[in-house]
């Protein structure tokens, strides 16, 4: 493994935020640390660049144990959400200021700069200063400086947050290709999850200090190993319909009856679960389809979709996408088979 | 609408008469002091006084230069206060960098210390820094000059205010560069805090040039006299001869008058920041 | 090594080395003296002999030396003299710029010059124009017709008028362009609500301005009063304490007994004095503030 957490703990004074964080990164992966605001996600990338003094357990990176190593002498590469360009330097030294100060040569540093300028297309920005850039230039121009470094490891601190939403699609795309074409490892700080979904090989759900789930984006979109990551991931989220198991199924708050899927654990009669169905597996054509009709509260036409937010009957509404245009109605009938239910306990645990 | 425009027009052109008026308080005496510095002695004591003199004459600012040690303390001044503006944006930048990127155990209690150093008035560590430096045998010596000033709490206070405002992912990105501290202090700090810097030195240039009771009890000889002291022992040499003090009051002044005005806004921003960041 | 960036911080190393030279100079020229001078004013020390331990003795000669009384009430007369005159002023001054008039940049100079300018030479110049037979300032109120004209820094009820207008002259510019400051701090939406509420100028001045402003008027208050305690070169060059101690003041008195008559220990303890001021002053309006400043959240 290249990368590799050992139980990583980061307290500030008594109060605790990483709670045992274990964790492991193949070379060359494109690993998203993805979660809710304040769940540690840059607090366990910044322990990981040596920002932040770990507290409790072991970080490694290419089989060394970097602990107690300056930031600089782990072999990695950060770029900020804030850019973080140095003002006063034009782009040319803004990119070879890394590389000056660990002695590299001026012919190496010059050929390192004209390589990543014309990977990122920004040769014609070099004697330029931060300050007359626009915000997708300088997110260019501070990718650009990890890049002359030759990292083992980039680190991206939600890189693409302070861009308009258009650019943010580009510059997704172009990470994605500059991962491709490095084949360096990626960390990557987001709690965008379509950022996640689409970058990552690997993607891991952070909550309150605790990773949730690891994995690639389908394994986790598909197999959720609880509520939290099943309602993270997908947009819009997951469904989750309070139920009550009965002998044959389960009965959904609305008083409908449905059979569940074969689980290996057996729920007892009368239990109380959350059955969790995407808007989007809602509306099949398929005749093992189940259904379940209720009342329309609203309806999002998108055009090439749409989707019908139904009366949750005392839980959240429901919603439902679909594709096929089809008359308004006053009701609409859920389609849905048992291999896309996913059934959760009531403290959010999956049950397979 | 319109009455209330005409209203206002009156009252501006009122405050600027009432503002010209207090700039001719403000800013008479240094012509007056001029005028004077040129008069042949006999006209000083004409009635009624005369701005311009009939009959201009240098004389006074040969004398000061040739006869009187005013060229030597021109230079004594330029020296001790040149060093201490140069140690103190040195000393307080470093001090500053501690108390604004590193962590250590007792920083905001040290900070306080060196903020509660502002109140103390200079007058109360006057004497026994004075029985110090004459032990040390530094009176008559530019030694004993600058290094009491070389530290300056209000320095530390204004830099670290504005340190402050340097992004700490900055400091981050240059100590993922490989920057140790002093690199960062150097090649990061330093040049992206040079307006605070600029305050700073002018500030303490200014400060230092008009500092007065210090070097007159250190200096003894007229060699090491400032150009400050020089003019009050002119005082005491020349006590009516108006023209020659006047003259001599001009070359005290000048050369910070020329750096304030070239430098106002930065200074008046360091003022202001001083106080502004401070509560 | 590693245990003790564990106690004192990670960056302790890098801390002691940026801290140094700060550290020295400001342990051997401040705090070491602060303390000496705190027991330099129990002893009798001439510089020629070794202080002698007398107690108490200094403080109770401070007490009851006559002219001691009378540089405590120069003193006192010459802050609250100076204090509202130069904050008033400059404030008015600083209300008037602010209205956008033309010329601000050349009013802000014209009236900092003063304060830049070293109080010996000012006080030089203004001991020029307060001569009472050829200054500028007697021929002026001659000329508008006034017979009796002061004899200024000669007479005992004038000199200390006479040090009281240079020191206001000298200090005006630096209230201003601290309120000027503050006044350019003060939100403008806070005066579009003012204005959509219809409020005259001067309420809005009353009720906005000013509150606002209180901040600024605070520290300009704490240093007037602190800086207008330490007069002394003026006192030096216009007047040498005279004519019979009319204008000696409470710097001037530790200079007079330490560096004239070489009373180390009687200079320190007048000198311990003005500290006990400075510090009650600074504490008394640190602990009322919150009666009358109105930060802005
Ligand atoms: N210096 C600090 N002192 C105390 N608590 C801190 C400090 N820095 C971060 N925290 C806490 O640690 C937790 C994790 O913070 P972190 O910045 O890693 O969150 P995040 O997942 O990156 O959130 P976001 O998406 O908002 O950037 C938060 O609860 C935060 O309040
Ligand atoms: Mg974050």
């Amino acid at each position: 493994m290249f990368v590799t957490l050992k139980d990583v703990r980061k307290s500030y004074g008594n109060l605790e935020v990483l709670h045992g964080v274990n964790l492991e990164i193949e070379q060359g992966e494109f690993c998203v640390f993805v979660g809710p605001s304040g769940c540690g996600k840059s607090t366990l990338m910044r322990m990981i660049a040596g920002l932040e003094e770990i507290s409790g357990g072991e970080i490694a990176i290419d089989s060394q144990v970097v602990n107690e190593m300056e930031p600089a002498e782990r072999g990695v590469a950060m770029v900020f959400q804030t850019y973080a360009l140095y003002p006063h330097m034009d782009v040319r030294k803004n990119m070879a200021f890394g590389l000056r100060m660990t002695g590299h040569s001026r012919a190496e540093i010059d050929q390192r700069i004209a390589q990543a300028a014309s990977i990122l297309q920004i040769e014609e920005l070099l004697d330029r200063k931060p300050a007359n850039l626009s915000g997708g230039q300088r997110q260019r121009v501070a990718i650009g400086r990890a890049i002359v470094r030759d990292p083992k490891v980039f680190l991206f601190d939600e890189p693409l947050s302070n861009l308009d939403a258009e650019l943010r699609v580009t510059m997704r795309a172009e990470i994605s290709q500059l991962h491709k074409r490095l084949s360096n490892t990626m960390i990557y700080v987001t709690h965008d999850q379509t950022e996640a979904m689409t970058l990552a090989d690997k993607i891991v759900v952070l909550r309150d200090g605790h990773i949730e789930q690891t994995g690639a984006p389908l394994e986790l979109y598909d197999d959720p190993d609880n509520m939290f990551v099943a309602g993270f991931l997908g947009s819009p989220r997951m469904n989750f319909i309070p139920a009550v198991v009965t002998g044959s199924g389960a009965r959904l708050i609305c008083g409908t009856d449905i059979d569940l899927p074969e689980l290996s654990t057996k729920l007892t009669q009368g239990q109380k679960v959350f059955v969790g169905i995407r808007p989007e597996d809602m509306d099949e054509e398929s005749p093992q389809a189940q259904t379940l009709t209720r009342s329309v509260i609203m309806l999002e036409e998108l055009g090439g979709t749409r989707f019908v937010h139904a009366d949750g009957a005392g839980a959240e509404p429901l919603l439902v996408e679909q594709r096929k245009r089809s008359a308004e109605a006053p009701t609409v009938t859920a389609r849905f088979t048992t291999d896309r239910m996913r059934v959760f306990l009531e403290n959010g645990a999956r049950v397979r | 609408m319109i009455r209330r425009k005409t209203k206002k027009s009156i009252v501006d052109w009122v405050l600027f008469v009432l503002l010209l008026v207090g700039a001719l308080a403000t800013c008479g005496p240094f012509a007056w002091t001029l005028a004077t510095s040129f008069k042949p002695d006999a006209e000083v004591f004409t009635y009624p006084p005369q701005l311009i003199s009939s009959n201009p004459q240098p004389g006074n600012y040969v004398d000061l230069f040739l006869t009187l040690p005013m060229a030597r303390a021109i230079f004594n001044s330029l020296v001790v206060v040149t060093s201490i503006t140069i140690l103190q944006v040195i000393v307080c930048s470093m001090a500053a960098y501690a108390f604004s990127f590193l962590r250590f155990r007792g920083r905001e209690a040290l900070f306080v210390v060196f903020l509660m150093a502002l109140m103390v008035p200079p007058q109360v560590t006057l004497i026994p820094n004075f029985i110090m430096v004459r032990n040390f045998g530094w009176i008559d010596t530019y030694r004993g000059l600058i290094l009491p000033f070389a530290f300056s709490s209000f320095g530390v206070f204004l830099l670290r205010q504005y340190f402050l405002t340097i992004a700490s992912e900055l400091i981050e990105a240059a100590k993922l560069d490989g920057c140790k501290h002093w690199k960062i202090y150097l090649f990061v700090v330093l040049p992206l805090a040079r307006p605070a810097l600029g305050a700073l030195a002018i500030f303490a240039f200014v400060s230092q040039w008009n500092n007065f009771l210090w070097p007159l009890i250190t200096t003894t000889s007229p060699e090491m006299q400032t150009v400050v002291v020089a003019l009050s022992s002119l005082r005491g040499q020349f006590s009516t001869d108006w023209p020659l003090l006047m003259a001599g009051s001009i070359v005290a002044v000048g050369p910070v008058l020329i750096v304030f005005i070239l430098g106002n806004r930065s200074f008046i921003s360091g003022l202001t920041a001083g106080s502004f960041g401070g509560r | 090594m590693k245990k003790i960036r564990r106690i004192f911080g990670k960056d302790i190393g890098a801390a002691l080395f940026f801290l140094m030279p700060a550290l020295i100079l400001f342990t051997v020229f401040t705090a070491i003296p602060v303390v000496a001078a705190f027991f330099i004013s129990f002893t009798h020390w001439d510089l020629f002999r070794p202080p002698t331990w007398v107690g108490l003795d200094n403080y109770t000669r401070l007490l009851h030396d006559p002219i001691f009384g009378k540089v405590m009430k120069n003193t006192a007369i010459f802050v609250l003299a100076t204090v509202p005159l130069q904050m008033g002023l400059g404030l008015l001054a600083a209300l008037a710029l602010n209205r956008g008039i033309r010329g601000q940049t050349f009013f802000r100079v014209a009236y900092f010059l003063p304060a830049v300018t070293s109080t010996i030479a000012a006080a030089l110049v203004w001991s020029w124009l307060f001569n009472s037979n050829y200054g500028l300032i007697n021929a002026g109120l001659s000329m508008i017709g006034v017979d009796n004209v002061p004899k200024w820094l000669a007479s005992t009820k004038w000199a200390m008028p006479a040090v009281i207008i240079v020191s206001v002259w000298q200090n005006v510019g630096y209230a201003m362009v601290l309120f000027l400051a503050g006044l350019q701090n003060i939100r403008a939406d806070l005066y579009d609500a003012a204005a959509l509420d219809n409020a005259s100028g001067w309420s809005r001045l009353w009720h906005i301005t000013l509150p606002m402003l209180s901040p600024t008027t605070f520290f300009v208050l704490v240093i007037s009063i602190i800086g207008s305690f330490q007069v002394f070169e003026l006192v030096f060059i216009m007047t040498e304490a005279g004519p019979a101690n009319a204008t000696n003041t409470l710097v001037y008195y530790i200079y007079q007994n330490g560096f004239q008559f070489y009373q180390m220990g009687y200079a320190s303890a007048a000198a311990m004095i003005l500290f006990a001021i400075v510090l009650l002053i600074t504490m008394v309006q640190y602990t009322t503030q919150n009666r009358w400043v109105h930060y802005d959240t």
